[in-house]
């Protein structure tokens, strides 16, 4: 089963963050295959999702890069900054919190 | 294992480009994520042109530069639903505290002016900017996003029109002309000639286009010519005139006589003073409103006209006016005094109140006033030698 996009937009941003925060740096193919790898194919990001996220992150200085030549082509990593590792912590928690909230909305027995 | 070209990576950059991406950082980002894919799963002598044609259909819904602007948005406007969210807020107040304000105007209840000029400076500041940019930034093309300027600022000079109109802030006028200028003579033909090629506005651009001329027309029809206000000036100058006529010829015949009158000493006295500050109260007005001290008979062939300004913008910041106000309501008290003492019957009472108020008066009242306060005076004495 694959989640629906909706489901992901409002976690990508921690996912991107608790991802550069396990490891140092990472480039935009890399996260999307980090993801599927680690979630066994359920989670699968969108290029259309992920770009727009990474830039916004740049802008609000969560994130910085770093820029590496492989031929004629530009690789961007992306790894945390000192406000971005701060950032992570408190959207982690911030979203472990969210779902035991649904949880105990929902319901959920767990046996 | 495939190997990209530099020729393919050529190749797919401009391709990118091609499909309205522009910002370069994207881009770049793109393109090492393409090549990424396309080395992996593309296999050592597959080919390439159709799988990197597959492979560009990963990345959007319909068009590729959708990431851009989702990325634009994102940046530009991380704010965007909270700008939204003021922009109706800050709508619904300024409608309401105008509708209010002006119910409260006619009622003649306090707070209505209040309440208009904070419904139009946040309509004016808040409401129709905040519009602006949300709006601006939806339109794709650049006429469009042309006319939401033009509109945008004719709306605002409007509001901002009607505004300094009711505060008597300089300028109003040189505003409202202006304002009106823009939306005549730029929104609407740039409106109605972009929006009647388009088939599926055309309609709609003519019907709103009658609706704006409708409405200038209306208001239009309202706003009193030049011509028309300067024959009113020339009337009310005219009415000015004659009754300063009346004072010089009832000063003239009173004058005939010289000997004093018994028991009237103190009312002439203070009679004298009260003649004295209408004239020096008088002539400063007149001086704010034409920059002459006297009105004579030339005032046509000069061109100086009494208008219908308000007094209350000179009596405003001169304190020495405002003083020759209070001076003269207690010359009317002391003469309201003098006039029981000496058993001197007279009613006093409407022209202690049309002083009081004299700097709230439009110019002619405020002269009027205190003409008739003359006549008044000279009149009392007229009776009393008639005795």
């Amino acid at each position: 089963m694959i989640y629906s996009s909706e489901l992901i937009k409002g976690t990508l941003k921690t996912i991107v963050l608790k991802l550069l925060a396990d490891n140092k740096k990472m480039y935009g193919y890399e996260i999307t295959q980090k993801v599927k790898e680690l979630t066994g194919d359920k989670i699968q990001i969108t290029e259309g999702a992920l770009y727009p996220t990474l830039h916004a992150l740049e802008a609000d200085g969560l994130v910085s890069t770093e820029s590496e030549f492989i031929g004629k082509r530009v690789r961007k990593y992306y790894k945390l900054s000192t406000s971005g590792k701060l950032k992570t912590n408190e959207k982690v928690s911030e979203l472990v919190d969210f779902m035991n909230t649904m949880k105990f909305l929902l319901d959920i027995k767990t046996a | 294992m495939y190997h990209i070209k530099d020729t393919q990576i050529e190749f797919i950059l401009s391709d990118i480009s091609a499909r309205g991406v522009e910002m370069e950082s994207l881009q770049q980002n793109l393109l090492d994520h393409i090549c990424c894919i396309i080395e992996q799963e593309l296999e050592e002598n597959g080919d390439f042109e159709l799988f990197y044609q597959q492979t560009i259909l990963r990345f959007f819904k319909s068009d590729l530069w959708e990431i851009e602007e989702e990325t634009l948005r994102l940046l530009t406007f991380e704010n965007y639903y909270t700008m939204k969210k003021i922009m109706l807020l800050s709508g619904a107040i300024s409608t309401a505290a105008l509708s209010i304000g002006i119910i409260f105007k006619f009622m003649h209840w306090p707070g209505a002016n209040a309440l208009i000029v904070v419904g139009i400076l946040l309509a004016s500041f808040v409401f129709l900017p905040l519009t602006f940019t949300l709006r601006f930034k939806e339109k794709q093309n650049l006429r469009d996003k042309g006319i939401i300027v033009i509109g945008s600022l004719s709306a605002i000079l409007i509001s901002l029109h009607v505004l300094f109109k009711i505060m008597h802030w300089p300028f109003a006028n040189m505003l409202g002309t202006l304002s009106f200028f823009i939306v005549l003579l730029v929104f609407l033909p740039v409106y109605f000639f972009s929006g009647i090629r388009n088939p599926e506005t055309k309609t709609n651009t003519i019907v709103s286009s009658f609706l704006i001329l409708l409405g200038c027309g209306l208001l239009l029809t309202l706003f009193r010519t030049p011509r028309n206000t300067m024959m009113q000036n020339r009337l009310i100058s005219e009415s000015y005139l004659r009754t300063e006529q009346l004072i010089k010829n009832e000063a003239k015949i009173i004058s005939a006589k010289k000997d004093t009158l018994k028991g009237f000493e103190k009312i002439e006295e203070i009679g004298n003073a009260i003649l004295f500050e209408c004239y020096q109260l008088k002539t400063n007005i007149l001086e704010y409103e034409t920059g002459q001290r006297v009105l004579d008979s030339t005032y046509v062939k000069n061109d100086i006209l009494l208008a219908e300004s308000p007094v209350y913008d000179y009596f405003k910041n001169d304190e020495a006016l405002m003083a020759q106000i209070t001076k003269l309501s207690n010359l009317l008290n002391d003469y309201d005094n003098a006039c029981l003492k000496a058993n001197f019957n007279v009613e006093i009472v409407p022209f202690k109140q049309a002083i009081h108020n004299l700097n709230s008066e439009k110019v002619l009242t405020a002269l009027l006033s205190l003409s008739q306060l003359q006549h008044f005076v000279l009149q009392n004495k007229l009776n009393k030698m008639l005795e």
